[in-house]
């Protein structure tokens, strides 16, 4: 009986004519995203491929410099796209994927193609999971906002009730048949983005797959459900449409504000002044600079056993360029951390809205899944931050022990260009499939929640069909 | 075949039906008379389990319809007012899905005896139903009824909008289920269709049947069914509006 009654929604699709338009804007909508965003990843890949390859360059052309120079001159790193970018950019375009990396300062990210926009409303370009979490529920309330109630309307529901139709497997085969729709685009859409797309990353991809076959589930029921408890397909379509709205537009919105209300972030320049007034007057505030820098060139001189800095075999510049290196790592340990924390304490609390909201909770688990989430971010940044002191260790390092004292008692410097042309560039490393989403179970909890929660409200219906009948 | 036995029902401050007694035996067309509130469609929508009585039985060929309403339907089948029918597909195809959803699957040759038998000219069978009219969809409606191989027959005011030809058309369909054996409940307003079509006719006012005269009586006896259901229900109405003023008064 779901068969036939399966098959039978899929007949009214196919030869109806705005079913057939829905079905001919959704590959379009398919291709067309998965053209776009191929295009722009492809754009982006040469220009970050050929900024890498210029600064890399530069570092080893440049001559005359000294380590501590060097270390100035600094290095540009660049995250490369997540994973699955070309399917969900996330908040790449907010979060920026360049950061200058230098001695002595942790700059910020740059290239923020979205910077003046709100960190959480990402939904302004046409891309695969724009089309999955957005459009693709709404094709869904389109389609079938009518799916019980028109047939209530029309009279067929008493034919059908009639003919032995049960209200479980009718709703059943309705709900399935939305499904399916939802699943022949969700398949276009990604399979037109493996067509476009040079690389694929099986496993995210399966799981970008099944997350949105989820949520589409969840939204087919909903309509199911809806359309069945609605006497006419007007008022049906008016409640989803309501929902589509409110889930999709405004929700996402009010998620980031509350949060940013019941916790709000520090701004920019107050974390830049606070970290600042610890880099000056040190972590505990009482130990004046010019003090720690005397006590360490003492504890350098009694290391070395030697009176003066003229007796030292090393360059002393080097070694306080290291420690005060050292002394702001602490510096920006604290502040990064704190801000960390209060960032991820901010995005849990925005995350709680995924129990009211599916399409914001799969909007979260596919920006990790496609590495292009906060988690990732967060990672990017601690990544270039362990660079960047490397960086500047190993030319501190060479700063302060690549010289030799000669027969005058001068320092020279013995540091070679091949010491600059043998570091390693930048190269991140993305989080794992397991990490990431063990990042988010609770938006995984909120999903399975609604897929149980939608699927229970369906027999819920049916049952209540069973026991006062149809009208 | 259609039993109903002291039936009511109630719904928030009204009795639509109120102890309604009635039966359809197999091979008799019975035709449901009363004004617009009568509970006629409460009558239909309780005896196809599409609504569940407060009090009372109601069996359809011996089940208890409330509770096996399964059963009950399986040897049920219904024609309404307006057919609604899937317009995407054709007569055949429609007959077919629905025979399949009774748990029937119909051979071509089947459906189209169905088709034929339920009176649908053969250049339609392949049309979709957009394009039929509602005297044709009612004959899908009756093919429909006749491959489930029902055992009754429930109608919905059928020949509500036909034109004069499609009606009586429509009553010779009746006419022949009932002389292959089964029993035929139809719900109208057609006192002349009624007349002429029905073995049985029963005049349901206020919930309650007050008269039910036999073909032979209407026939044999030149009965003014017009006249008869007039006085019946002019009555009714008048002694339902003195109750209520003494109830009034009283109160």
């Amino acid at each position: 009986m779901i068969g036939t009654l399966f098959l039978n929604e899929w007949r009214a699709v196919l030869r109806d004519g705005s079913g057939k338009v829905v079905l001919l804007l959704g590959a379009l909508l398919a291709f067309g995203a998965a053209w776009t965003s191929a295009s722009t990843h492809d754009r982006q890949e040469f220009a970050q491929s050929a900024a890498t390859h210029a600064a890399r360059s530069a570092w080893d052309q440049r001559e005359g410099d000294s380590p501590h120079s060097r270390a100035h001159y600094g290095d540009f790193v660049f995250r490369p796209n997540g994973p699955l970018a070309y399917l969900d950019s996330g908040l790449q375009a907010v979060t920026g994927r360049v950061i200058y990396t230098e001695a002595h300062r942790q700059n910020t990210a740059m290239h923020k193609p979205q910077q003046e926009a709100a960190s959480l409303l990402r939904y302004d370009r046409l891309e695969p999971a724009t089309v999955l979490q957005l459009l693709a529920p709404l094709v869904l309330v389109l389609v079938g906002f009518g799916v019980v109630s028109n047939e209530r309307e029309s009279g067929r529901m008493r034919l059908l009730w009639i003919q032995g139709v049960r209200p479980m497997p009718l709703l059943l085969a309705k709900t399935l048949a939305l499904w399916s729709l939802g699943t022949l685009l969700c398949v276009l859409i990604v399979g037109a983005q493996l067509i476009f797309a040079d690389q694929m990353d099986l496993g995210r991809t399966l799981t970008f797959l099944a997350l949105h076959l989820l949520l589409l589930w969840i939204v087919a029921a909903l309509v199911t459900v809806v359309s069945a408890r609605t006497r006419r397909p007007g008022t049906s379509a008016a409640v989803l449409l309501s929902l589509w709205v409110l889930c999709g537009i405004v929700m996402p919105r009010i998620a980031a504000m509350t949060a940013s209300a019941l916790d709000p972030l520090p701004g920019r320049d107050a974390f830049q002044a606070a970290m600042q007034e610890d880099r000056e007057q040190g972590l505990d505030g009482h130990n004046p600079r010019d003090a720690r820098r005397q006590k360490f060139e003492k504890e350098v001189l009694a290391k070395y056993n030697v009176n003066s800095r003229d007796e030292l075999p090393v360059n002393l510049g080097g070694l306080i360029m290291q420690a005060d290196e050292e002394y702001g790592a602490q510096v920006w340990d604290k502040h990064f951390g704190e801000l960390e924390e209060h960032l991820q304490r901010q995005d849990r609390l925005a995350g709680t809205f995924s129990f009211l909201n599916p399409i914001q909770a799969t909007d979260r688990l596919s920006m990790e899944i496609a590495g292009t989430g906060l988690s990732s971010h967060l990672d990017f940044l601690r990544q270039t931050e362990d660079y960047r002191r490397e960086l500047v260790r190993k030319l501190n390092e060479e700063d302060a022990y690549g010289v030799t004292r000669n027969d005058e008692g001068r320092l020279t410097r013995t540091t070679t260009h091949g010491f600059y042309t043998g570091f390693e560039a930048f190269h991140y490393e993305p989080l794992g499939l397991r990490d990431l989403l063990g990042q988010r179970s609770m938006e995984l909890a909120a999903l399975f929640a609604w897929m149980l929660g939608t699927t229970a409200l369906l027999a819920f219906t049916a049952g209540r069909f069973e026991r006062r009948g149809i009208l | 075949m259609i039993e109903l036995e002291n039936v009511v029902k109630e719904y928030p401050g009204h009795r639509a039906l109120d102890g309604l007694h009635l039966s359809v035996p197999a091979g008799c067309v019975y035709g449901l008379l009363g004004p617009n509130g009568a509970g006629k469609s409460t009558t239909i929508n309780l005896v196809t389990g599409l609504l569940k009585p407060t009090s009372g039985h109601i069996r359809v060929g011996g089940i208890d319809a409330v509770a096996e309403p399964l059963r009950a339907r399986n040897i049920l089948a219904y024609v309404s007012e307006s057919v609604a029918l899937y317009p995407h597909l054709t007569g055949r195809e429609n007959l077919q899905l629905f025979s399949r959803l009774a748990g029937r699957r119909l051979e071509e040759s089947e459906s189209t005896a169905c088709l034929e038998r339920a009176g649908l000219q053969a250049d339609a069978h392949g049309r979709r139903i957009g394009t039929y009219s509602k005297g044709m969809r009612q004959k899908v409606g009756l093919a429909i009824a006749l491959a489930k191989d029902a055992k009754a027959v429930v109608l919905d005011e059928p020949s509500s909008g036909l034109d004069p030809g499609a009606s009586h058309d429509l009553a010779e369909r009746v006419r022949e289920l009932a002389s292959g054996g089964l029993a035929v409940l139809m719900a109208t307003h057609d006192l002349f269709r009624a007349r002429d079509t029905c073995d049985t006719v029963g005049l349901l006012v206020h919930g309650t049947l007050r008269a039910e005269w036999k073909a032979s009586e209407v026939q044999d006896h030149d009965l003014d069914l017009e006249a008869a259901y007039l006085d019946l229900v002019n009555d009714s109405s008048h002694q339902s509006a003195t109750s209520n003023s003494v109830t009034s008064k009283s109160a």
